[in-house]
C-alpha cells in the first residue's frame, strides 16, 4: 500500500488541501491503520498545544492602548455634558434666521474652499500635463533617435561590406603583383648566380694559368741565376768557401 | 478624449463648471485629492505595505503606528512562544517595532511586509536565545518557570480556582514542551498552529523550502506528542 508522505499529512490536519486531495486521504486513513494511529497522534498532540494561550495585551500594556482608553472616557464625558446641556437648554431659536445665517456663512466658507481645491487640482492637472506632454516629446524623442540610428546602421553597414568586399579585392591584386616580382627576382638571381659561377670558373682558370707562368718565371728566373753564379766562380782560389765553389 | 481637454484647458476654453467636473474625474487628480478628513480615513484601508511606503517616504508616524496596533499582538505572541517567558516576549515585540521605526529602510518591499517583520522577530528571538545560552541563565532552559507561565496566559474568568488552576498547570506544560523543542522546529509550530500562517508563508518567513517546513512541523508534532503524554487519569487518543 502506498502511504501519503508526511508533507501531505501535515497539510491534511491543517487543512490545506485541495478537496480532492483530502478526500484521498481520508479514504486511505479507512484502510490504513498505521497512519491513522500517525494522525491521531498529531491531533492529540494539536489540542495540547491549544492549552497554552496568550492575552491579547501583555503584562505591560503599550501606552497607545491607554491613551486610547483616556480619549474614549474624555467622549463619554463630552456626551454627558452634552446631554446635560440639552436636558436645561435655553428656549429653541428662530429656525428660519438661523438657517439663513448658516447657509450665507457656510455658502461662502464652501465657495472659499471649493475655490481652493478647484485652484490646487488645476495646478495639479497643469502639471500632470506637463510632465506628460514632456513624457510624449521625450518618447518620441527616442524613438526618432532609434529609428535614425537602425537605418544609419543599415547605411554603415552596406558601406562597410563593400569596403570589405574592394578591400579583398586589391589585397588579392596586390598579392599577385608581390608573387610576380619575387617571381621576377627569383629568376635574376638564378641568372646572377649562372653567371657569377661562370666568371669564377674563368678567373680560376685564369689564375691557374697565371700561376704557372710565374712559376716557370720563377724557376726560370732561378736558373739563370745560377748560370752568373757559376760563370763569376770561373777562377777559383782557395780562399773560396766550400760552400761557394760548390754554387 | 484627454488630449482634447488638455487643449481646450490651455486655451481656456472650459467654463469653470466643467473644469471641476474634468477634474473630478481625472483619476490622478481623485488620488492626489487631499480632502479634509481623506488622509485620516485612508489609514484605515492601508495595507500594510502601502503604510510602510508611508512611513518610508513621508515619516507618517500616524501609518506606523497603524503598523504597531495591528501587529503588536501577534509579534508579541511569537515572542513569547519562544522564549517562553511573557516579561521577555514583550520586551522583544517592542525592540522589533524600535528597530524596524529607527531603520525604515531596511524593508525593501521585496517581500510582504508580514514576512519581514516575523523574520525580524525570529532573529530577534534567536539572539536572546544564543545570548542566554552565552550567560548560562538558567531560567530560560530550566523547568518550571512560574512567575513567567503566570504572566503569559490567558485563563478563563468564569472557570472556578480550581479549574484555572488546572489551565495555568497545562499551559505550563505546553510552555515548557515547547522550549525542549530545538528552536527552528518552535518557531514552525509557533507561527503554524498559534498564529495560523500557511506553511508556504512560514517557508517565505524563514526561507527555506516549504517541504522542510512540513517535515519539521510534522517531526515537531511528534515529539510534542510524546513530550505531553497524558498524565494519570486523562483520556488518551
Amino acid at each position: 500500500m502506498e502511504h501519503p508522505t508526511r508533507e501531505e499529512w501535515m497539510d491534511y490536519v491543517y487543512g490545506e488541501l485541495d478537496r480532492r486531495s483530502r478526500s484521498r486521504l481520508t479514504a486511505h486513513l479507512a484502510e490504513c491503520r498505521e497512519c491513522e494511529a500517525s494522525v491521531a497522534e498529531w491531533h492529540h498532540a494539536m489540542g495540547k498545544l491549544d492549552a497554552w494561550q496568550i492575552p491579547d495585551e501583555g503584562p505591560r500594556a503599550l501606552p497607545v492602548r491607554r491613551a486610547l482608553q483616556w480619549v474614549a472616557a474624555a467622549v463619554l464625558l463630552i456626551a454627558l455634558g452634552y446631554g446635560i446641556g440639552r436636558l436645561y437648554r435655553s428656549p429653541a431659536p428662530d429656525v428660519e434666521a438661523l438657517r439663513g445665517e448658516l447657509e450665507a456663512s457656510l455658502s461662502q466658507k464652501f465657495r472659499h474652499e471649493l475655490s481652493a481645491d478647484l485652484e490646487a487640482a488645476v495646478a495639479d492637472a497643469r502639471f500632470e500635463i506637463q510632465d506628460d506632454l514632456y513624457r510624449q516629446l521625450r518618447s518620441d524623442v527616442d524613438e526618432l533617435a532609434l529609428q535614425t540610428f537602425a537605418v544609419s546602421s543599415a547605411v554603415t553597414n552596406r558601406l562597410l561590406s563593400q569596403f570589405i568586399q574592394a578591400y579583398d579585392e586589391w589585397r588579392a591584386e596586390d598579392q599577385q603583383v608581390i608573387v610576380a616580382a619575387l617571381r621576377e627576382l627569383e629568376s635574376r638571381r638564378l641568372t646572377d648566380d649562372a653567371l657569377l659561377r661562370s666568371d669564377l670558373v674563368s678567373l680560376a682558370t685564369l689564375t691557374e694559368e697565371e700561376l704557372l707562368r710565374t712559376r716557370r718565371d720563377v724557376a726560370t728566373l732561378l736558373t739563370y741565376g745560377r748560370s752568373v753564379v757559376r760563370i763569376s766562380e770561373v777562377p777559383t782560389s782557395p780562399n773560396v768557401p766550400k760552400e761557394r765553389r760548390s754554387e | 478624449m484627454r488630449q482634447m481637454q488638455r487643449e481646450r484647458a490651455q486655451q481656456g476654453e472650459l467654463g469653470r463648471d466643467q473644469l471641476m467636473e474634468s477634474a473630478a474625474q481625472s483619476e490622478p487628480v481623485k488620488r492626489r485629492s487631499r480632502g479634509r478628513f481623506a488622509r485620516l480615513s485612508s489609514l484605515f484601508s492601508l495595507s500594510d505595505e502601502e503604510a510602510m511606503l508611508r512611513f518610508q517616504t513621508e515619516g507618517d508616524s500616524g501609518a506606523f503606528a497603524l503598523l504597531v496596533r495591528r501587529w503588536e499582538g501577534p509579534i508579541r505572541r511569537l515572542c513569547t512562544r519562544m522564549t517562553g517567558d511573557a516579561h521577555r516576549g514583550e520586551d522583544l515585540a517592542q525592540e522589533t517595532f524600535a528597530r524596524l521605526f529607527a531603520n525604515p529602510k531596511a524593508y525593501q518591499h521585496k517581500a510582504r511586509f508580514s514576512t519581514f517583520l516575523w523574520r525580524v522577530a525570529l532573529n530577534l528571538c534567536y539572539e536572546e536565545h544564543r545570548k542566554v545560552k552565552r550567560r548560562n541563565e538558567s531560567s530560560f532552559d530550566c523547568e518550571g518557570d512560574e512567575e513567567s507561565a503566570g504572566a503569559g496566559t490567558l485563563v478563563s474568568s468564569v472557570a472556578s480556582p480550581e479549574a484555572q488552576v488546572a489551565e495555568r498547570e497545562r499551559a505550563e506544560l505546553v510552555r515548557t514542551a515547547l522550549r525542549r523543542l530545538p528552536e527552528h522546529y518552535r518557531a514552525v509550530v509557533v507561527l503554524r498552529h498559534y498564529e495560523g500562517l500557511k506553511f508556504r508563508e512560514i517557508a517565505e518567513a524563514l526561507d527555506i523550502p516549504v517541504g522542510t517546513v512540513k517535515s519539521r512541523m510534522a517531526e515537531a508534532l511528534n515529539r510534542l506528542g510524546r513530550l505531553l503524554r497524558p498524565t494519570l487519569g486523562e483520556e488518551t487518543p
